[in-house]
């Protein structure tokens, strides 16, 4: 398991996930949303960027390079 | 008895020049400050405000009947209970935050006290200390009988000895600001910029709000507390004046260092207060009104006094008066278990209000309070949890507050490397700060860390409940509970509910 400083457009403050390694990117976008789904509606279609670059949905935390305490951003398909 | 004014600069001013031991023995640099000066740099030192001791005494044991008398006429525990359960968090949250800081700033004052260059400093910095244990005892004094009431204001004198979040981030700024400064930074920090620069915001404004609901206790604690901090906040102007003459890029440095600094504390402490916790009929002007009057005026044209520079993030902070208290309620009041005192969920008059008073702003926010409300229409009143965050949230490095910098659609939160060490900052001033001085700060943990490095639970229920000194009695909850006339079905229309 991994942490990352994760945020997620429209909310107030960043949340701190833990994902597994090999879980998905796709994994790690709906972890995210429901981090902040007190204060955000989900999102219809989302995906994650990282350093400037949205991220293969299909791969895995590892595979995408992600670090403990990075910063991951949700994009969402709305707005 | 020859009169004051025939001994009262003998008394004051009196200096002399040591004959076994050097200047610098006497006034190491690590105590006395930098830069070092021989004591003839500071001999001008001159107060605005001159009292004697008497007089002081005099004068102070006159308050101290004052403040008394109001609390055994209207400062009782039923009286306290006839307030806004809302306003009472933010007696709950200035009563935590600074009863046992300004016990530090009796430490911060005794440094001065001994260790400033010139007498008339500090003969000033020790009714400084004088004047900073009576802020902390007179809290202390009239809200301890409110805790067989209420169990949250126990946490008047409970807070800083705790882990807590909020406690961690006011220990990482009270430690610094005057708990271990020196006399010069002190002088700059505390005396120029926190009191003169933000405690007419907090004990003016703040006490103006006081009057509006009718709580005279709160207002004569605050009005009482101000007299002596607008005396001793004079000692910052006179300290700055020489350290302009010898170092001025040290001086705006300190400036720039602790306005910021202060400014988060600021604008959450008084934010939560002035836009949120005080009734909407009650409110007299928003917080940003408040700072514009009180603070961004004064503080502009005392910095063009003293020749100094607006800090370099001033765009920021102006930014910053329209969003960052409001990002941090929001996201507080969605882990408000996690703090000492309850929230309250802005309905459709207040959001009305806030959209007038911050048109650009507020936009962004509407959003988030319709989800909130939302989430309380879908589970009725009461199931606070339905309503709570579950994921642990980060934390500033600097500030160790929520990363709550900027605005819902663009956070400022930026990771760093630095000495092959990851970091993380809410803001590029957090950053800046923290950069200009990594040996002062890069041991420090922040909450995240604690939990990383096993110091600290992971689950959030064990988190607050272990680590934080919170239970189900004291904890913040919702002062309503959800239970609110204006949810429920199409309440989450911010239109619909507005009652004229």
């Amino acid at each position: 398991m991994i942490p990352l400083h994760g945020f997620v457009p429209g909310d107030t403050c960043g949340v701190l996930v833990l994902v597994e390694r090999q879980a998905t990117i796709a994994t790690l976008a709906a972890l995210l949303a429901q981090a902040a789904s007190v204060r955000v509606a989900p999102a219809t279609t989302s995906a994650v960027r990282f350093e400037g670059r949205v991220l293969d949905s299909t791969v895995t935390v590892a595979a995408a390079g992600l670090s403990p305490l990075d910063r991951v951003d949700l994009v969402v398909g709305r707005r | 008895m020859p009169a004051q004014a025939d001994w009262f600069d003998l008394a004051r001013k009196l200096d002399w020049e040591f004959s076994y031991v050097s200047e610098r023995d006497v006034y190491p640099e690590p105590l006395s400050g930098s830069p070092w000066l021989g004591h003839a740099s500071w001999e001008g030192w001159d107060e605005p405000y001159r009292t004697s001791f008497s007089e002081y005494v005099e004068g102070q044991s006159k308050k101290e009947a004052a403040v008394r008398a109001v609390r055994d006429a209207v400062g009782q525990v039923d009286d306290f209970q006839r307030h806004d359960r809302a306003w009472l968090s933010t007696v709950k949250l200035h009563a935590a935050t600074f009863s046992l800081a300004e016990f530090a700033a009796v430490i911060g004052n005794l440094r001065a006290a001994r260790f400033a260059r010139d007498s008339a400093w500090r003969n000033t910095a020790l009714l400084g200390a004088l004047d900073e244990l009576r802020h902390t005892q007179i809290p202390l004094f009239i809200l301890h009988e409110l805790v067989r009431w209420d169990p949250q204001f126990d946490w008047t004198h409970k807070f800083y000895h705790t882990n807590n979040w909020v406690a961690i981030a006011a220990r990482h700024l009270v430690d610094e600001l005057l708990l271990t400064s020196n006399p010069i930074e002190f002088a700059v920090a505390t005396n120029f910029v926190f009191e003169s620069g933000f405690t007419n915001l907090q004990f003016v404004g703040l006490s103006s709000m006081a009057h509006g609901v009718g709580d005279r206790m709160f207002e004569r604690m605050l009005q009482s507390i101000q007299t002596d901090e607008a005396r001793h906040a004079q000692i910052g102007g006179p300290v700055l004046e020489v350290l302009m003459r010898e170092d001025p890029e040290y001086a705006q440095a300190l400036v720039d260092k602790w306005f910021w600094r202060t400014w988060l504390f600021f604008s959450i402490v008084t934010g939560f207060a002035m836009d949120y916790l005080t009734p909407l009929e009650k409110r007299v002007q928003s917080f940003k009104e408040f700072v514009d009057e009180w603070v961004l005026d004064q503080f502009q044209r005392v910095l063009k006094q003293y020749g100094l520079a607006l800090p370099w993030y001033w765009d920021t902070f102006i930014h910053s008066l329209d969003y960052y208290h409001h990002m941090v309620y929001a996201s507080a009041y969605s882990y408000r278990a996690t703090v000492w005192f309850d929230f309250v969920l802005p309905g459709p008059n207040e959001r009305a209000w806030l959209a007038e008073k911050y048109p650009s702003a507020w936009g962004e926010f509407e959003p988030v309070w319709d989800r909130i409300s939302e989430r309380w229409s879908e589970s009725g009143p009461g199931v606070e949890w339905y309503v709570h965050g579950a994921t642990p949230i980060g934390f500033c490095n600097l500030c160790q507050l929520v990363l709550s910098g900027g605005t819902p659609w663009r956070n400022t939160a930026r990771v760093v490397m630095l000495k092959g060490r990851k970091y993380v900052f809410c803001s590029e001033p957090c950053q800046r700060i923290f950069e200009h001085e990594p040996d002062r700060y890069e041991d420090h943990l922040n909450v995240v860390q604690r939990i990383l490095a096993g110091h600290a639970p992971g689950n959030v229920l064990e988190l607050l409940r272990s680590y934080f000194g919170l239970n189900e009695f004291d904890w913040g909850k919702d002062v309503r509970h959800g239970a609110y006339p204006w949810l429920g079905a199409g309440s989450t229309d911010r239109n619909k509910g507005v009652v004229p």
